[in-house]
């Protein structure tokens, strides 16, 4: 690393020579940052359908969101799942420079819950035309760029007008599944002060022999396969859950952060 | 939290007492960090449903992985990939999967022949387990 720039070590750790993964925040790395965060509450119109959120970038953002469904009125999902009693199901349909889409099929006149954070990077690489405008905080531009007169999102490596992802916590969780094909969960306490949005990976025992090129990998939860396989988690004011639904019995390790980023 | 370090609250929000939700950043946490990011495709060529990339990030570790994929070929849309997408619906379905030196999207369709897909992915310099 070049001997210039802001580098910040988790407690224990020396921040001269600490590998990145031990920094809070290093210069030399780009941190993810939310350019947009957007609640929506939705009544759904009609048996299904396709929800616009408009997120107004100009650019087509990477993204989280997380979904309240009808029937599960204290759980906040990830991008894809299905209500374990009425079977409301949602998924991503992807965004584009104007909207995130996504599809909600629940009955007609039920309410939907949707958190959305858009991110300064982009989905499909650099090239913002976004304007981040201000003469406060702490920027650091990319190199080449002069940080005072870099405007565009993507020009930063770090802004403070734009919120981080902060990792407070990573849960690891085994669960030794034995009830194929019923429905297994287990919830632990996040021990945060709000209901937070989270991102992890699952361990999913595929064979490589019967799958190639999956064999047993992790895989960004949630995993679903709808009428097979549903594995995920979600969060509560005070809990995050896992649960596995799967055709075979086996084990399932889940490594999940907790993010000190307020669902609500 | 200890006494020392580094906070930006949002707009607003007095620094020395807002809530973690109202801070834009802290020292306390680690804030997700790009270690590599770029542009990939997929092809599944003919006779075959199936086709991956894998893409080295040595790491040595598995880290954070977020990708965004075309939901199918030519789409000026991207979704976020997960275990697999879509759940259910129109092929092609999606994966991602992650270890200590690659990540690798997936991509299954029938009946296709040669037919290439995008996608573009940050790998996270934050590790992914506790």
């Amino acid at each position: 690393m070049a001997d210039f720039g802001i580098k910040i070590s988790q407690a224990g750790f020396d921040v001269k020579t600490t590998a990145d993964k031990n920094l809070v925040l290093t210069s030399k790395l780009d941190t993810i940052k939310i350019a947009k965060t957007i609640d929506t509450q939705r009544t759904q119109s009609g048996a299904s359908e396709t929800l616009a959120i408009a997120h107004g970038l100009g650019y087509a953002p990477s993204y989280l969101f997380f979904v309240k469904n009808p029937e599960e009125t204290t759980r906040w999902y990830s991008v894809v799942g299905e209500s374990p009693v009425n079977f409301h199901r949602w998924w991503d349909l992807g965004v584009d420079a104007t909207d995130l889409n996504i599809f909600l099929d629940a009955a007609d006149t039920d309410v939907w819950n949707i958190k959305s954070f858009f991110f300064a990077e982009e989905s499909q690489g650099a090239g913002s035309g976004n304007q981040t405008k201000g003469d406060f905080g702490i920027k650091v531009s990319q190199p080449g760029v002069d940080v005072k007169s870099a405007i565009a999102d993507s020009d930063f490596l770090l802004n403070t007008r734009m919120e981080t992802i902060k990792i407070v916590s990573v849960i690891d969780q085994t669960i030794t599944y034995t009830a194929a094909p019923a429905r297994t969960e287990v919830e632990v306490n996040h021990n945060m002060p709000f209901t937070p949005a989270f991102f992890g990976m699952v361990e999913m025992p595929f064979s490589a022999a019967n799958d190639p090129p999956f064999g047993t990998k992790y895989y960004t939860a949630p995993f679903i396969q709808v009428g097979n396989t549903e594995v995920g988690c979600y969060v509560t004011s005070t809990k995050l859950g896992f649960f596995v639904e799967n055709i075979a019995n086996a084990t399932f390790n889940f490594h999940v952060a907790i993010l000190g980023n307020k669902l609500e | 939290m200890a006494d020392y370090g580094m906070k930006v609250s949002k707009a607003g929000f007095d620094v020395k007492t807002a809530s973690l939700d109202n801070l834009i950043l802290t020292s306390k946490y680690a804030s997700w960090k790009v270690a590599q990011e770029g542009a990939g495709s997929v092809t599944i060529t003919g006779g075959t449903s199936i086709g991956y990339t894998g893409t080295a990030h040595s790491l040595g570790y598995r880290p954070f992985v977020i990708g965004f994929a075309e939901p199918d070929t030519g789409s000026g849309r991207r979704l976020l990939l997960c275990g697999r997408t879509p759940a259910a619906g129109i092929a092609p379905s999606k994966f991602l999967h992650t270890d200590a030196t690659n990540f690798t999207v997936i991509y299954n369709k029938s009946f296709v022949n040669n037919t290439t897909f995008n996608f573009y992915a940050y790998v996270m310099a934050d590790q992914n387990t506790a």
